[in-house]
């Protein structure tokens, strides 16, 4: 997140080219995220779209440049529970197509999406940032304001888990 | 395996993006996006000025020390000698019976969260009165002790306290009220008798003295250059109450319920007060050691003070009982 500031801060004063900067930095990010907690592609596009839009909009009313960060991924969180709060999805046994998390297109079938989709939404925003994104725990805990140190137990959590759900499928 | 299971997510979820149309949909609808103005100084300076404004205006009520606002005539209606109560500007007054004069206090405009001053003499008749039966010392706790007390008066400055108990109220109870009003540095104690058949008696506090709760009541008496008579009230072996007069030469004890025996005690103090009048009558409830206090009451207190103002004493200090000066 190096010299973020500088770029923030033009942007806040209208520069459309320094906005489209921040945007190709953190649009993935961002979208991975949404994924993460919203699971449907179109819920994701939507809700990404919104982040985007809201932040230029409201970009010269964020008063630290140096949160940015933080600022983005709360407006796509907050994004994100307005879109899920709008479909209010009746559950359904049939598999849903469209449920990235679940069913990613190309992916192997050896099971490993049906487990991440059974991770609580923020964890599973935290394993799409971290693994991946690649994304470092400094960074991760910048973007939701978490401290380190909570990242990486979650992530570490995360992944233990993972792996004994997988081992219980796999025995050796 | 960490490493493995991380690539395996890489590989699952890598190619995963937004729509490439998505993302020029994006492009355009910021083009025509336009963004909201920065906040302007004022909007970020007015809370803060706000809250320091309300902050100055509540130091200045909390520092403001309103005193006696004059002398007025006594109305000439029948309605309470004494009484405290509050304008439609949550001003509240004390009212007290001085000479022929009604005499008013205004304590001001009290602050949030200091409510029950601001309806004092009610608040104290409701403090003292449900406690009983004067045994239940089980109900004890609920009644708020000395320095709270103490501390709620003084948030509201008051020169005076009124105290409208009920007659059967345990004089343990009122005294923890007398004893808030000395912490609270307050001037006059107003009496209200309970049956509203006789004048209300006024003791003035000694307020040259350094004063404060618990022993240094005491002390501060004894300060006093008047010779002091020192009076015990206490319950006798079937419960009634008896005050006995105490002297170095030994005991003089009378009924407190007999109206002829407390004339003898009028008598007795009188024949105790020198030439100049200078006499201060110490009344002390349940002296050290003794027990079932609780059977003493407000009305049997009140009874030996007119006794002791009808025989020309014009002090009269309430001496703590032992253990009951403190918080309770």
């Amino acid at each position: 997140m190096d010299a973020l500031a500088p770029r923030v801060e033009r942007a806040q004063t209208g520069d459309r080219a320094a906005f489209g900067d921040l945007h190709a930095r953190f649009a993935r990010p961002v979208f991975l995220t949404l994924v993460g907690l919203l699971r449907t592609r179109e819920d994701a596009e939507d809700a990404w779209q919104v982040t985007f839009l809201a932040a230029w909009r409201h970009l010269p009313r964020l008063r630290r440049p140096e949160r940015f960060p933080a600022w983005l991924f709360r407006i796509a969180r907050n994004a994100a529970k307005d879109v899920a709060q709008r479909r209010r999805r009746v559950p359904s046994a049939l598999p849903d197509p469209t449920d990235l998390v679940a069913h990613p297109p190309g992916a192997p079938t050896d099971g490993l999406p049906a487990l991440v989709a059974g991770l609580r939404p923020e964890t599973r925003a935290l394993v799409m940032l971290r693994a991946v994104e690649g994304w470092t725990a400094e960074d991760v805990a910048a973007a939701f304001s978490w401290s380190a140190a909570t990242v990486r137990r979650r992530y570490a959590r995360a992944l233990d888990l993972l792996r004994t759900r997988l081992d219980g499928r796999n025995p050796p | 395996m960490t490493h493995d299971l991380e690539a395996r997510l890489r590989a699952t979820y890598g190619p995963l993006a937004a729509d490439s149309t998505l993302t020029d949909d994006l492009a355009r609808a910021l083009d025509d996006a336009t963004q909201a103005p920065p906040p302007r100084t004022a909007s970020r300076i007015l809370p803060w000025a706000v809250a320091c404004a309300a902050t100055l205006v509540g130091a200045f009520l909390l520092l403001r020390r309103p005193g006696p606002s004059g002398t007025i005539e006594r109305p000439a209606h029948d309605g309470p000698a004494a009484t405290a109560f509050v304008d439609a500007r949550g001003r509240t007054t004390l009212a007290g019976v001085d000479g022929r004069a009604l005499r008013t206090w205004e304590l001001g405009v009290l602050p949030v969260g200091y409510a029950i001053p601001a309806e004092m003499g009610e608040v104290l008749a409701a403090e003292v009165a449900p406690f009983g039966p004067p045994t239940d010392a089980a109900r004890l706790p609920a009644l708020p002790d000395v320095p709270f007390l103490g501390r709620l008066f003084r948030g509201a400055s008051p020169v005076a306290l009124i105290v409208d108990a009920a007659a059967d109220a345990p004089w343990r109870h009122v005294e923890t009220v007398l004893l808030a009003a000395v912490h609270a540095r307050m001037a006059e104690i107003v009496f209200l008798d309970p049956t509203r058949a006789g004048p209300p008696i006024t003791e003035r506090l000694p307020f040259d003295a350094p004063l404060g709760v618990g022993e240094d009541v005491v002390r501060s008496y004894e300060r006093l250059e008047f010779p002091a008579l020192h009076v015990q009230l206490r319950p006798d072996a079937s419960g009634a109450p008896t005050v006995a007069i105490v002297r170095p030469t030994g005991r003089a004890e009378f009924s407190v319920r007999d109206p002829l025996a407390l004339t003898e005690l009028g008598f007795e103090i009188a024949a105790s007060v020198p030439a100049d009048g200078g006499l201060v009558v110490e009344i002390e409830v349940a002296p050290r050691g003794a027990d079932r206090a609780d059977l003493v009451t407000f009305a049997e207190v009140l009874a030996v003070q007119r006794a002791v103002h009808a025989a020309g004493v014009e002090r009269v200090h309430f001496r703590a009982g032992a253990g009951r000066s403190g918080a309770k």
